[in-house]
Parts: C-alpha cells; sequence; structure tokens
C-alpha cells in the first residue's frame, strides 16, 4: 500500500496536538522516532530535517518550529520534494497560532494537497 | 542456544592466524618437554606473534594433497566454497612443521643421533607430500650454547645436520634448556612467524597462478572461490590490508555470478560471509563508516533477492543474521574504543534483525501451517552421507548440482517440505525477545528513551504471543506510563488492549480490572462497540462471574484461562480491590470542591464531589465516602447503597447512585465543623467511590486529594487556557472542564457582633499616665459570657518598646518598669444584650514616637448550628496607633549679671543662671512646681525657691526662671562643671485630683570656670543728669596671690568732664582691694559713653580691656536738666 501517511504535530511536552492519517498502523514509529527529531534538531540549521529516521519501509520527515513544535511525517514513498508541504503547513500553522482564539488541542489545520 | 543453520560458522568469525604444528615434543611424560610447550601457549598476551600452535606426533598424517590439475579445460566446479576449507587452513594444514630434537653439540655417539633426526624430519616431509609446508628443526640442549663462532665442532656439526636432514642454516634452531626459556621461545616463535609469512605467500602466489588457465563461462565459481582463498591466506599472513582488497573483489565476483532460484542461498551465503570479513576488518582498520556503507549496500543487493517463494522465511531468517552479525561487530568495535552516537548505534541494526525475526515468524506461520497428519519425509532429504554439506550454502537433496533446471521436482517437494517442517519447530518468539532485548539495551545507553519504550512494546507483545503473559505484562506496563504522561492516546489503547488479554488469560482480577477501567475511559481511543463489551464484562466481573474471552486470543490459552476464572469465582474472601487512580485515566472522573475557601465554625461546611463516568453505558456504584485530614469527619461523608441487591435493576437510570455517561453528578456534603478547629485548615485527603459490592467483587477507586487522575492536570491546563465558548447548559448541570477542584478550606471564627470603642485623649505625653477608655458593648441576641480584654502594646513591634511602655488598670500611681506592656485576658464578667460596659487602662511611654496599641476582647456564646448546640468563641479587635511627645521643651542659659550671654563663668564671680519651659502639648499643662538642685561646686548667691509654683501653661507658652549663682575657683575643670538638675513636677490641667504628679528631670548644662587675675566693679547711679555731679566708685580685687603692679587711666569723653586720677600706676596685695573715686560731670543728655577706663597689668599682659568691659559699665543714660521755671509753668498750666 502506498501512498499511505501519518501526520502528526508534536507539542512542547511531546504530547500529540494534532493527527493525520491515512493509514491503519505506525504511530509507535512516529513517536519512537522523536529521539532521532529531537537529536537532528540540534544538528541541522534547518527547520525542515529532511528524513531523520527510517523504519523498514517508512520514512520519518520532520520538521521543527522555532518554537519547538514538531511536525513528524510518516510516508512510505521517498519524497523530499513531496515534504516541502510542510512549508504550507507551517504557514496555516503560523496563522493559527498567531489568532488570538488559538485553543492547543483544537488547533486544526486543513491539509489539502496531499 | 546451539548454533542453527543461519549462524555463520566458528572459522569464518574467528580471527585467523599462522597455524604451526611442534612434533616431537612429549609432553605428557617429558617435564623439560612439558615446560617449552607451556612457555610456547600459556599466557599468549597481544604483544606476541599471531600463531596457532599444536602439538603432533611426528608421524601424523597430514591431509593429502591432491595431485596438481594441468588443465582446468575440462573441469567444471560444483560450487563455490567447500564447507571444510576454512577449516583445513586454520587447524589441519600446518604452514610450518617444527621438529624437536634432544641433541646437543658434544654428543658422543652424534652419528647415530644425527641420522635419527634426519629420519624423523623425512617422515614428516613424506606425509606433507606435494605441500609447501615448511620444516624446521629445534635441538632442545642441555647446554648453554657459546658464543656464535667460537664453538668449533658446533658449527661443524650443525652444517652436517642441516646437510643430512636437507635444510637449509635457517631452519635449524638451538634451544638451549636454561633460565631464560620464554626469551627463547619468543625468539623462535618470531623465526616460525617468519617462516609461515613466507608458507602463506607462497600460497597466495599459488592460488593466483590458476588464474591464467579460467575462463568466464565455466570457471565463474572458481573466479570467486579463488578470489575467496586469496583473501583468507593474506589473513592467515595478518596483511589485512590486502585481505580486504581481495574480499571486496570477491564480494563484487560473488554479485556477478547469475542468479537463479537453485543457487540463490548459495549465492547469498557467500555473499554474507564476504560481507561478514569485509565489515570485521573496516571496523578493525577503525573504519566504520566504511563497513556500515558496505553493510548497507550488501543489504540494497541482497534484500530482493528471496529465492523460492515456498522457503522466504529462510530469506527472512537470513537478513536477520546479516544484521544482528553486523550489530555484533558493531557493538565489539565500541566495547574496544569505538564511539557511536544517537543516530549511529547497534541498536538499529538489533531492531531490524529483531523486524526480520517477527517477519521469518509471520512467513514461516503462513508457509509451514501444514495439516498434523503430514509427515516427516524418509528417508530424510536433510541428511547428506558425511552429515555435512560439501559447498557452503547448497541444498542437501542436490548438492553439485548446477543446473537451474530442476531435475528431480519430486526430490525437490520433499525436501521443501522438510524444510517447512523444521522450520515449525523454531521458537521464534524467543529469537525475536532476545534481539529486542539487544535493541533495547542500545537504544538505552544511547539515550533514546522513546524508541526503547517503541521497542519494549513489540518484546511485551512478542512475550504475549509466546504465551509468557507475566513477562508481557511486566515489559507493557513499564512502558504504558511514558505514553500515558506523554498523551499518546492511541498508543497507549494499543498497549493496554493487549495487557487486558494477557490479563484475561492469566486471569488476573486486578490487573483485569485496571486495564478495563482505563480502557473505558477518555484516554482510550476504543471505538464504542468496543468500550460496551468491555464494560459488560466489567459489570460481570464485579457481580462475580466470568467475563467473555478477548477476541482474537488462542483458543487453547482462552480454554486455559476460562478454567482459571471459574476457579476465581468459587473463591471466598479478599474480593475487595482498592485500585489508586491518580497514576491512570480510569473511566470515571471525579472533583471535589469546597464552597467557599473558609467557612465560619457556625454555619455547616459545605462541599461537592462531581462525578462523571466516561463509559458507553450507566453505571451504578455502591459507596462513595470521603477522607478527611481530621478523620473524625470522615464519618460525615459517606453514601452508601441503602437497598441491597435485589432493587439494583430497579432505577438503574435514577437515583444518586447511578451515572449516567456524560452527565456530570453532583453529590453534595453538608457537615459541622468541631469547634476546636478553628483556625486549622480542613483538607480532603482521599475519595473512594466503590463500584460492585461485597456479595460479588468491590473495586474501591481511590482518588488523592480532591480527585484528579493521570490525564487531568493537563486538561486542566487547557481548559484554563481555552477560549472556546462553551454551550449553555440546564441551569442544575455545569460543565465537567469548568469546575476547579478546592480540596481544603479554613475554619475560622463566628463572626462577633459587639462594638468595641476606644476613648482618649492623643498624643501621650512623655511618661504620663496615659488614659485609655474601653467601652464594649454588646449587640448579641443572647447573653455572652467570659468577656476577657487583652490590650496594651500589640505584639510584634520594636522590642525597645516593649522595654519603655507599661500598661496597668490602676491610674492613681506611677507604674514603673516592672509592669508589663501587655495586659491579657482581663476578666470583664457577663454582658447582656444591649449592655455596654467601660474599662479605663492607663499607659506609660517612656519614650517619644509611634506605637501600636491593641484593644482585643473575646467572648463565650451559644449558639446552634444544624439543630447542635455549640459553644462558639468570638473575638473583635481593634488597633489604634498613639503618638508620644515631651511635654515641654526645657532651654537653660548662663548670663552675667550684666544679662549679658556667658560662654564662661569667672569663679567666684556671680552670674545668672535661666530656665526656660516652653509647652509643647496641646493640652494646658499644670507646673505643679519646679526645683533646682545644685551640684556642690555650686553655690547660690540668694533663694532657691521656685518662681513657678502651679502655673498653668497652655500651648506655646513658656515659664521662665531665674536663680544668681556663684562657682568658687576650683582651679582648671576639663570639661566644665556640673551645675545641677532642674526638676519639674507637673500634670495635664485635665487631670483628675488622684492622677498622680509627673517629675521630669532635666540635668542642666555644664559651664567652663575661668579664674581672672583681677575682677574690677562699678559702683555707680542708674543714671545722671546733665550739669549735675556723678559720683562712681571702681572696686579694683587681686584674685591672684601676688602683689600686682596696676596702670590704671582713664580716656576723656566728650559728653563728660571729670575729676579723680587721670593716670595713676598703683600696686595691689593679694587678696586687697583698691577703690578708685571719681566725678563725672555729664555734658550732654541722652544715651552717653562714660570715659573709659582702662586697666593694664604688667604681669597679666592677656588681661584686656575687652574683657574688662564685661564687669564694668561703658554707658549711662544722662537726663537733661532740669528747668525748674518751666516745671512751675506746666505745672502752672
Amino acid at each position: 500500500m502506498s501512498g499511505s501517511f501519518y501526520f502528526v504535530i508534536v507539542g512542547y511536552r511531546d504530547n500529540p496536538v494534532f493527527e493525520m492519517k491515512v493509514l491503519p498502523a505506525g504511530k509507535f514509529i512516529a513517536h519512537a522516532a522523536l529521539d532521532l527529531t529531537d537529536e537532528n534538531m540540534w544538528l541541522l540549521n534547518n527547520m525542515f530535517l529532511k528524513t531523520v529516521d527510517k523504519f523498514n519501509e517508512w520514512f520519518v520527515s520532520a520538521h521543527v518550529t522555532t518554537g519547538h513544535m514538531r511536525f513528524i511525517m510518516l510516508h512510505d514513498i521517498r519524497q523530499e520534494d513531496g515534504i516541502k508541504n510542510f512549508t504550507d503547513v507551517y504557514d496555516l500553522y503560523m496563522k493559527t497560532v498567531h489568532n488570538i482564539w488559538w485553543v492547543l488541542h483544537q488547533f486544526y489545520v486543513q491539509v489539502s494537497n496531499f | 542456544m546451539s548454533p542453527t543453520q543461519w549462524d555463520f560458522p566458528v572459522e569464518l568469525c574467528c580471527r585467523p592466524m599462522a597455524f604451526v604444528t611442534l612434533t616431537g615434543l612429549d609432553v605428557v611424560f617429558n617435564a623439560v618437554h612439558r615446560a617449552v610447550w607451556d612457555a610456547f601457549c600459556a599466557n599468549r598476551r597481544a604483544d606476541r606473534v599471531p600463531i596457532s600452535f599444536k602439538v603432533l606426533p611426528g608421524d601424523h598424517e597430514y591431509p593429502k594433497c591432491r595431485p596438481k590439475r594441468t588443465s582446468y579445460e575440462w573441469y567444471i566446479p560444483k560450487g563455490i566454497l567447500k564447507t571444510g576449507w576454512m577449516n583445513k587452513h586454520l587447524n589441519l594444514v600446518p604452514a610450518l612443521v617444527v621438529v624437536f630434537y634432544e641433541l646437543d653439540w658434544d654428543e658422543p655417539q652424534w652419528k647415530e643421533k644425527q641420522s635419527e633426526c634426519a629420519t624423523r624430519v623425512e617422515i614428516v616431509r613424506q606425509s606433507l607430500q606435494g605441500r609447501n609446508t615448511k620444516v624446521a628443526v629445534v635441538l632442545i640442549q642441555k647446554k648453554t650454547p657459546l658464543p656464535p663462532g667460537e664453538d668449533v665442532i658446533a658449527s661443524e656439526r650443525a652444517a652436517a645436520l642441516c646437510d643430512a636432514c636437507e635444510l637449509s642454516g635457517k631452519s635449524l634452531f638451538v634451544l638451549p634448556h636454561t633460565d631464560h626459556l620464554v626469551g627463547y621461545i619468543i625468539r623462535l616463535e618470531n623465526a616460525f612467524y617468519e617462516h609461515a609469512q613466507t608458507y602463506y605467500y607462497t600460497e597466495i602466489r599459488r592460488v593466483k597462478s590458476h588464474k591464467e588457465f579460467l575462463n568466464k563461462t565455466t570457471h565463474q565459481l572458481l573466479f570467486v572461490r579463488h578470489q575467496f582463498k586469496i583473501a583468507f591466506f593474506s589473513e592467515l599472513k595478518q596483511d589485512t590490508q590486502n585481505a580486504l582488497k581481495n574480499y571486496r573483489t570477491a564480494y563484487n565476483l560473488v554479485h556477478e555470478l547469475r542468479a537463479h532460484e537453485t543457487n540463490i542461498l548459495e549465492i547469498k551465503t557467500m555473499a554474507g560471509f564476504i560481507n561478514y570479513k569485509i565489515c570485521r576488518l573496516c571496523f578493525q582498520h577503525n573504519t566504520p563508516l566504511d563497513a556500515i556503507a558496505q553493510f548497507r549496500k550488501h543489504i540494497d543487493f541482497c534484500k530482493k533477492k528471496i529465492g523460492s517463494a515456498e522457503l522466504s522465511f529462510e530469506h527472512a531468517a537470513w537478513m536477520s543474521k546479516q544484521f544482528q552479525a553486523f550489530g555484533d561487530l558493531f557493538d565489539e568495535a565500541i566495547k574496544l574504543g569505538l564511539t557511536a552516537i544517537q543516530t549511529q548505534n547497534p541498536g538499529f541494526y538489533y531492531q531490524q534483525a529483531a523486524y526480520y525475526a517477527q517477519e521469518r515468524k509471520q512467513l514461516a506461520k503462513t508457509l509451514c501451517n501444514h495439516e498434523a497428519s503430514v509427515m516427516y519425509p524418509n528417508p530424510d532429504p536433510l541428511e547428506t552421507q558425511t552429515g555435512v554439506l560439501d559447498f557452503y550454502g547448497q541444498r542437501s537433496w542436490r548438492q553439485g548440482i548446477l543446473s537451474f533446471d530442476l531435475s528431480d521436482p519430486e526430490k525437490e517437494k520433499v525436501g521443501i517440505l522438510a524444510i517447512q517442517l523444521k522450520e515449525r519447530n523454531v521458537v521464534h518468539s524467543e529469537m525475536i525477545i532476545t534481539l529486542l532485548s539487544n535493541a533495547v539495551a542500545q537504544f538505552k545507553k544511547y539515550k533514546c528513551p522513546r524508541m526503547k519504550s517503541h521497542l519494549m512494546v513489540q518484546m511485551g507483545e512478542e512475550y504475549y504471543y509466546a504465551k509468557d503473559y507475566t513477562k508481557a505484562l511486566k515489559l507493557l506496563d513499564y512502558v504504558m506510563c511514558d505514553y500515558r504522561s506523554e498523551g499518546w492516546w492511541t498508543l497507549l489503547t494499543s498497549i493496554l488492549t493487549t495487557a487486558l488479554k494477557c490479563s484475561y488469560l492469566m486471569a488476573q482480577l486486578k490487573d483485569y480490572i485496571t486495564y478495563s477501567l482505563e480502557l473505558l475511559g477518555r484516554a482510550s481511543t476504543l471505538k464504542d462497540d468496543q468500550k460496551s463489551r468491555i464494560e459488560k464484562n466489567l459489570i460481570n466481573v464485579l457481580m462475580n462471574e466470568s467475563p467473555d474471552p478477548e477476541p482474537d486470543c488462542d483458543i487453547l490459552a482462552v480454554k486455559t484461562a476460562q478454567k482459571l476464572w471459574a476457579d476465581r469465582i468459587s473463591l471466598a474472601g479478599s474480593n475487595i480491590f482498592t485500585i489508586a487512580v491518580q497514576d491512570f485515566v480510569p473511566f470515571v472522573q471525579c472533583k471535589a470542591k469546597f464552597h467557599a475557601p473558609s467557612f465560619h465554625v457556625d454555619v455547616p461546611i459545605q462541599f461537592d464531589i462531581y462525578l462523571k463516568a466516561d463509559c458507553p453505558h450507566p453505571i451504578r456504584f455502591s459507596k462513595l465516602c470521603v477522607s478527611f485530614n481530621n478523620q473524625e469527619y470522615n464519618q460525615f461523608c459517606v453514601i452508601e447503597e441503602a437497598s441491597k441487591a435485589s432493587e439494583v435493576l430497579e432505577n438503574l437510570t435514577q437515583g444518586k447512585m447511578c451515572l449516567v455517561p456524560g452527565k456530570t453528578r453532583k453529590l453534595l456534603f453538608k457537615f459541622v465543623a468541631k469547634t476546636e478547629d478553628v483556625g486549622k485548615k480542613i483538607e480532603i485527603t482521599s475519595v473512594d467511590l466503590a463500584l460492585g459490592n461485597e456479595m460479588g467483587r468491590c473495586v474501591v477507586l481511590n482518588w488523592q486529594g480532591g480527585g484528579g487522575d493521570a490525564a487531568s492536570s493537563q486538561e486542566a491546563l487547557q481548559a484554563a487556557r481555552s477560549f472556546k465558548r462553551r454551550p449553555k447548559l440546564p441551569d442544575n448541570e455545569v460543565h465537567w472542564d469548568s469546575i476547579i477542584i478546592q480540596a481544603s478550606t479554613m475554619i475560622i471564627s463566628r463572626v462577633p457582633n459587639i462594638s468595641v470603642h476606644l476613648r482618649h485623649e492623643p498624643p501621650a505625653l512623655t511618661n504620663e499616665m496615659y488614659c485609655l477608655v474601653v467601652t464594649v458593648e454588646s449587640h448579641e441576641k443572647t447573653e455572652i459570657r467570659d468577656v476577657k480584654l487583652t490590650a496594651g502594646l500589640k505584639p510584634g513591634q520594636d522590642a525597645n518598646l516593649t522595654q519603655k511602655t507599661h500598661v496597668t488598670l490602676h491610674g492613681t500611681e506611677l507604674c514603673d518598669e516592672s509592669y508589663p506592656a501587655l495586659l491579657t485576658d482581663i476578666p470583664l464578667g457577663d454582658l447582656h444584650p444591649g449592655e455596654q460596659l467601660e474599662k479605663m487602662l492607663y499607659v506609660r511611654c517612656g519614650t517619644v514616637g509611634s506605637r501600636m496599641f491593641l484593644v482585643y476582647v473575646s467572648y463565650l456564646i451559644n449558639t446552634t448550628v444544624e439543630e447542635k448546640e455549640i459553644v462558639c468563641k468570638c473575638h473583635k479587635d481593634e488597633t489604634v496607633t498613639i503618638e508620644t511627645v515631651f511635654p515641654f521643651d526645657v532651654a537653660v542659659k548662663f548670663v552675667s549679671t550684666k544679662f549679658e550671654h556667658l560662654e564662661r563663668v569667672y569663679a567666684d564671680i556671680p552670674f545668672l543662671l535661666m530656665t526656660d519651659v516652653l509647652s509643647a502639648s496641646p493640652w494646658a499643662l499644670t507646673i505643679v512646681s519646679s526645683e533646682l538642685q545644685l551640684a556642690p561646686s555650686m553655690t547660690t548667691v540668694d533663694q532657691l525657691e521656685s518662681q513657678v509654683d502651679n502655673v498653668v501653661l497652655q500651648t506655646g507658652e513658656s515659664a521662665s526662671e531665674c536663680f544668681c549663682l556663684r562657682c568658687p575657683s576650683l582651679g582648671n575643670v576639663e570639661g566644665g562643671v556640673a551645675t545641677g538638675h532642674y526638676i519639674i513636677s507637673w500634670k495635664r490641667t485635665s487631670a483628675m485630683e488622684n492622677i498622680p504628679t509627673i517629675s521630669t528631670v532635666i540635668t542642666l548644662p555644664h559651664v567652663i570656670v575661668e579664674t581672672i587675675p583681677l575682677h574690677v566693679n562699678a559702683d555707680l547711679p542708674s543714671f545722671g543728669r546733665v550739669r549735675e555731679s556723678l559720683p562712681v566708685k571702681y572696686h579694683l580685687q587681686n584674685k591672684t596671690n601676688l602683689v600686682q603692679d596696676v596702670e590704671i587711666s582713664v580716656e576723656p569723653s566728650d559728653a563728660f568732664m571729670f575729676s579723680g586720677l587721670k593716670q595713676i600706676r598703683l600696686r595691689i596685695l593679694p587678696g586687697a582691694e583698691q577703690e578708685m573715686l571719681y566725678n563725672f560731670y555729664p555734658l550732654m543728655a541722652g544715651y552717653q559713653q562714660l570715659p573709659s577706663l582702662s586697666i593694664n597689668l604688667l604681669r597679666f599682659p592677656n588681661f584686656t580691656n575687652q574683657l574688662l568691659r564685661r564687669f564694668i559699665p561703658t554707658s549711662i543714660f544722662v537726663k537733661p536738666q532740669g528747668r525748674l521755671m518751666d516745671d512751675t509753668s506746666i505745672a502752672a498750666a
């Protein structure tokens, strides 16, 4: 099954804030990938960390905001270009955060172009 | 674990070392030989040359050498590498055979011995026929050899012996059996090592020489084989660089082979071997990145080469082994000093190995699910004649067959069946768990906690599959809290589901209940139908029945579990389970909230317990009790099911004891606090909610404090931040999120209903008995008893104030130091409603400044709360700040008898002391009396009686007194002479008769006393009149005990004529007085300057006219001449 993905935004306390998935499993992998995301975060200068980890058929891409929110994307096709969509998500995220009505646990982003 | 088919052979994994055999040593019976052997093999440290030694008899048969092939033209190889080859060169075919022989140079029977030695060498040579193995001879000698060249016999005989044995001089050694055995041995083995290297070098050359005979079509396998051999010999030669180079070539050659289903296992096996060697050497050369790169390339090459679909589990097993072996190599390198990092450590390889082991298990499960009736084939197709395979990676039933077509499909089928049936017996879980736990250890070491948790979940699941439920639960339970604390609810749910299965299968009641509670809770992401099923099971368990089995459990295990559950039921007793909920997220939420942060003791304490169930169906509870820090209140806060089981089904959805999903249930509790708890905090220490009852099973959910579980603190935080508008609810309902836990309250005393007034006239005057009138009036409806007053300086101020403030109830006597600053608990008796009483207090303040005074009235009153009579202690306090000031300012000054200000006084000459009392009090003061107490050094000139008795001073008014004093000569006193004290007795004019007067003592200043040699004073009238004689007499007193020469002159003045001595010089005896008489005749009216007297003392040049002017007048008022006629005319007019 290709084209599956699982997207999660992880908050400061390592809690999932927003989840979106097009596959049944793999969440454990996303959680476990936080170790490497946190490690890479300090090694690289970019916010987009590209593929931080690989578990068998799964690729894990990550994006870290300056506020230490982590966007984790689990996908089964290697595509660095496709993942550039993080910028779009980041855009939406920033708009939402700057909205004074922002509510952390209800934070919802429409991701249309996946 | 015994080695499996997939484990690498030992000879592959060991470090190859040159093989040298030692013959002619009798290590069992000959002590010398034993010592020699020990020196070779015991305690071999890393700095010794890498040789593996073996003792063999002189006539040992070495493996036969096959005849040299002259042409490869018709030769077709049957496989890549023979299974025995590595072992043969490591342990069977030596690089060098050493013949030990005991022979001294001065041996008498030299000839015989020499030929015996030659025979031995010959025997060895024969058994090595056709091999390039070197032979060396070591002579064990008893005597220490002479230095080379000195022993002529020795060199002769050595040459002879070499000839006889056909040895070169380099292959003959002497080993003197003396003290320095180890030293000789080390030199020997270094020589052996050189020979061995030469041997392996020639072997490499020999293998290389075959190359030119090979062709690419038929000898592809040989290319790999030869390359591998060259690399292996290089390793034996300890030339690891070349070994690595050749292994790399061999690796590339393996992948050039034509792969087919029939030989793919062989290719993979060899590729695996060579890859292992390459990675091992890379780590050895400290180039770990090369090792990792090679391994990645290897995996990329091979992972798609699955081979036969029916045996695909073999591929998974092979993959798993590749990763595991690499992990081991990596780990070993780290132990030798390599540094690994979070992102690159052996854990990842073990994890992959585990992954493939899991895949192997899955594949085996689908491919090997033969009926029980399928028998293992006979004869065993996996058996070979020798018991081992000829070539690595070949199938036993078609060894050496190179054809890609299957010659015998039937045989193939049987073979595959045999492998499948064997696979069925493999304990996969055990392997998976071992690999996972290896990985866990690594991730723990490299600080990847979540990776570790993930693997532990997998381990737990694997234990579950392996039916080791206890271990599974232990692991799952351990990781659960990590996922819970980070709020990954879906992951938590998944773990809980497995844990629930485990606890079901073991019939672990408490665990089963705990997991059910959480799976029904809000943290669970299960669908409603699942929750519904779990809730049903939970209710069954509470009713002392067996739950239904969990889905997807092993049928056999379920059968066992059902029996266990049945046994559990028949057991009586210990059916109450208390579960502390703060560490997880149960399906009932609880919040306790006191109505107020504090309660007066005369009103009942009220609080609400809010309960909310998150399960799909309503649930009943049997008991709710609240515990407090003061356990006496516990009894008042219990709700218990009144009806017994019979009525349970009725009112299921009504009544207090039923929780409806999603609805917040509020339970109000009320109790009366104890009067002795006034001022204390009442705290809810725990809330216990019992589900089920003691007839069946009972679960007590125990919340610490005022409720809340593992998830609620975070939820509270989010609720606090949330701007979300909550939908409006009916009045009697509340939003769960908006309830804030309030688990403690203060008990405070009853509100007093009396008034306390203070009457006084501030400010207070220093040291006076300041009167403070306290009025207490009761506004209570009933009589108040035991009214007590505490009054005085409020504690907690400057400590010095306490020393200088005194309070008394009796104003008629002055209080002293012994009186306290605060009077406590002065009984005032009882008061009827509306009655009032007054109490006077007197305060004496010894210092100025402001003070806070406290007036505190307490009393007892009987009151009723919730039909309960209690005695309340009430109190009311008032504070007042009172300023203390000096009543008056006293100024003192010294003046001369001419009222001129004096800075110093002159001995024996009278002067005036003037006091000036200025009232600073806003209230009128009465000076009762004043008194001057002179110091002994002072004497008075006239009476010292008070001139200000009973003078009343209003604010700003002052009273002055004047005393004439004299100070007898005392000589020169440093700092002046004490004058004495001035004492003023006073009181407020408004004060009552019986109030004592206050004496204020003022210490008078010291005065500097000076002696003068000559005192002059003048006698003259108070005024003169124009043209009337004005007699003036000057008295000159000699105050010294010397005879003084005095020059006196009088300067004329325009306003006067005068008669008398104008200029004179005279002598005055000590203590004597001289009078000078003058008659002045005023010429002008008005205030006129007198003719000035000028005195010059010859002995005291300091005595100036300036000083003189202090004592004698310089001017006088002259009245105009009276006109008698005019006077009469005026009178006439």
